[in-house]
C-alpha cells in the first residue's frame, strides 16, 4: 500500500456532530473528498439537503441524519439510526457547541449550567455511546473538537480597536469546557486502549471570517508564529489524518492546529 | 528568605469535601501561623478549632449570600483553596443525568468560587486562589497500575474524571488571565496520590514510573500550597504546578 492510500477513508464510516459550520463544515467537505460514508448529524435534515447534494457531487456519499445535543434520547437514536443502517461507526467526529446566551467574565450561572449541560455531559454522552459500538467492534478512532482556548488563557491586547468582541472573551463555560476536553481525550485513550479504540483531540485557533473586525484579524495575527488567522483550508489535513489508518499509532494527542498562537 | 515565605496572618480559606488533603492543609498552614477557615457544602469534622462556613457551591444566589458572611466574620480573604479532591461515581457507562450533576457538583462550584472570592480579591488589589487537582489533570490514568484490581480501576476510571480535572487547567489560566490585571493570582497544583491511600501493588508500579521512587506525603503538597499563598510566587499566576515525584514528566 502506498503512503498516500492509507489516508483514504473509503468504506470508512464516518459520523460528525457540527458539520455545517465553520470548521465543521470544512472538516465535512474534506471527509466526503477522501470518500467516507459520511454522515452529518444536524437538527434540521431539511436545512442540511443542500449541503449533503453539494458533498455528493464532489464524489462522496453523505447522509443527514438528525440529533438534537440537548436532548439525550434525541443523542441515542442517532448512533442507532447510523448502526442499524451501517452496521459499524469507524469515525466520530465530536465538532458540535452549543452557544450560551451571556459570554464573558459576567456570564449568567444559567448560562454556565445550560453550556456544562449541553457541552460538557452531552458531549462525554456522546463519546460514552459510540464507545460502547466501537467496543464491540474493537475498533474506531474519536476526533473530538477542543479549541487552543482549551490550552492557554485570553490575550486582552486580541481586542484592542476591536471592543465589540472583548464581551465575549474570559467566559466561563468556553474555558472549562475545552480544557475538560482535552483532559478526558487522555483520560479515555488510556480508557478505551486495550480496545483499539483510539481518541485525540484538536485544538484550532481562530477562524477568520469576512465580517471580522480588521484590528482583532491584525493583532490575532501578531501572536501567531504563521503571522495569520487559520483559513476554511487548515482543519482539513488533520480531520484526515485522525479518520484515517494513516495515524493508526497516534491516541490521547492533543494537537494545536492554530498557526503557533499557543507556541509563542 | 523565612519571611518571603511566610504566611503568617494571612486569612486562607479553604473549600472542599472531607479529605486528607483538606485535613493536612488545614492543619499545616495554622501551624504555619496563617489564619485558617474552611467551608464547603458539608460540615468537616475532625478539624477541631477551624471555623467553618456553609458554602453551597453550585447555587450562585447561597453562594454570594455565604461569601458575604465570611466577609463580614473575617474581612478581607488573602489565598483562597480549592480542595475538592472527592473523587466522582465509580464506572464508565453513565447516563446522561449522571453525568450532568457530576460535572455541575465539580465544576460549577470551583468557577463560581473563583469568580466571586477573584473578585472579592480584585477589589483589595491583592490575593491568591489556589486549585487542588489530581495528576489525572495531566495524563491519562496508566490501567497497568490497576492489574487484578476491578474496584479501584472503576474508582479512578469514572467517565467523568479526566473532564473536571482537565476543566481545572485551563480554567485556571483563562482567571489567571482575568484577574492578573487585579494583581490576583490563580494556579493549579497536580497532585499524585498519597502514600498509603492506594494498595501496595498500585504503589509499587506508580513509583516504578517516577522519577523519585516514593509515594507523595502530606508534606509535598503543603510545602507547595504554602509556597503559592506566600508572597514567594508573587509573579506566578496561570501555571500547574506537578506535585507528582516527576510521574506526568514521562
Amino acid at each position: 500500500m502506498s503512503i498516500l492510500q492509507k489516508f483514504s477513508l473509503e468504506n470508512k464510516v464516518v459520523l460528525i456532530t457540527g458539520g455545517r459550520q465553520l470548521y465543521g463544515k470544512s472538516s465535512s467537505i474534506a471527509l466526503a473528498q477522501a470518500k467516507a460514508t459520511l454522515y452529518i448529524a444536524t437538527h434540521s435534515i431539511e436545512k442540511a439537503l443542500p449541503f449533503i447534494d453539494e458533498l455528493n457531487q464532489m464524489g462522496g456519499t453523505a447522509y443527514a441524519i438528525e440529533f438534537d445535543q440537548e436532548n439525550p434520547q434525541s443523542i441515542k437514536r442517532m448512533f442507532e439510526n447510523v448502526i442499524s443502517k451501517e452496521g459499524r461507526i469507524d469515525v466520530f467526529i465530536n465538532a458540535s457547541r452549543v452557544k450560551p446566551g451571556s459570554f464573558g467574565w459576567e456570564q449568567k450561572i444559567s448560562d454556565l449550567e445550560y453550556s456544562i449541560r449541553c457541552n460538557g455531559a452531552a458531549f462525554l454522552y456522546m463519546n460514552r455511546l459510540v464507545g460502547e459500538q466501537m467496543i464491540k467492534q474493537k475498533s474506531g478512532s474519536m476526533i473530538l473538537f477542543s479549541s487552543m482556548m482549551g490550552l492557554v488563557g485570553v490575550e486582552s491586547h486580541n481586542y484592542d480597536g476591536a471592543e465589540e468582541m472583548k464581551k465575549g472573551a474570559y467566559s466561563h463555560d468556553y474555558a472549562v469546557v475545552k480544557s475538560g476536553v482535552n483532559g478526558w481525550t487522555r483520560h479515555a485513550a488510556s480508557y478505551y486502549g486495550r480496545y483499539g479504540i483510539r481518541v485525540n483531540a484538536i485544538c484550532p485557533g481562530g477562524l477568520e471570517t469576512p465580517d471580522m473586525n480588521p484590528s482583532f484579524v491584525k493583532n490575532y495575527s501578531l501572536h501567531t508564529q504563521l503571522n495569520r488567522m487559520a483559513d476554511n483550508e487548515d482543519i482539513k489535513g488533520i480531520v484526515v489524518f485522525l479518520a484515517s489508518d494513516a495515524s493508526k499509532y497516534v491516541t490521547g494527542t492533543i494537537i494545536p492546529v492554530d498557526g503557533g498562537y499557543v507556541g509563542i | 528568605m523565612d519571611k518571603m515565605f511566610s504566611v503568617k496572618g494571612k486569612k486562607i480559606l479553604i473549600c472542599g469535601n472531607d479529605s486528607v488533603y483538606l485535613h493536612s492543609i488545614a492543619k499545616g498552614l495554622d501551624q504555619a501561623m496563617a489564619l485558617v477557615y474552611v467551608c464547603g457544602p458539608h460540615y468537616i469534622s475532625g478539624l477541631n478549632g477551624f471555623e467553618f462556613f456553609e458554602l453551597q457551591c453550585d447555587n450562585e444566589e447561597e453562594m454570594l449570600s455565604s461569601l458575604n458572611l465570611i466577609k463580614n466574620r473575617i474581612g478581607d480573604i488573602d489565598c483562597f483553596i480549592w480542595a475538592d479532591m472527592q473523587k466522582t461515581q465509580p464506572g464508565w457507562d453513565h447516563e446522561f443525568n449522571v453525568i450532568d450533576k457530576e460535572l455541575k457538583k465539580h465544576m460549577l462550584g470551583m468557577v463560581l468560587s473563583v469568580k466571586h472570592i477573584g473578585s472579592m480579591m480584585a477589589d483589595k488589589k491583592k490575593g491568591s486562589i489556589v486549585i487542588l487537582a489530581d495528576y489525572a489533570s495531566l495524563v491519562g490514568f496508566d490501567v497497568n497500575n490497576y492489574e487484578d484490581n476491578e474496584e479501584l480501576f472503576d474508582k479512578d476510571f469514572s467517565l467523568e474524571y479526566g473532564y473536571i480535572q482537565g476543566g481545572y487547567i485551563t480554567y485556571a489560566k483563562q482567571a489567571a488571565g482575568y484577574l492578573g490585571q487585579f494583581n490576583v493570582r490563580c494556579n493549579v497544583l497536580a497532585c499524585a496520590p498519597l502514600k498509603g491511600t492506594y494498595p501496595s501493588e498500585f504503589e509499587e508500579r506508580f513509583m516504578q514510573h517516577s522519577h523519585i521512587k516514593r509515594m507523595a506525603v502530606k508534606e509535598d503538597v503543603l510545602s507547595a500550597v504554602i509556597y503559592l499563598c506566600s508572597d514567594a510566587s508573587e509573579y506566578v499566576t496561570g501555571i500547574v504546578m506537578p506535585v507528582d515525584g516527576g510521574y506526568t514528566a514521562k
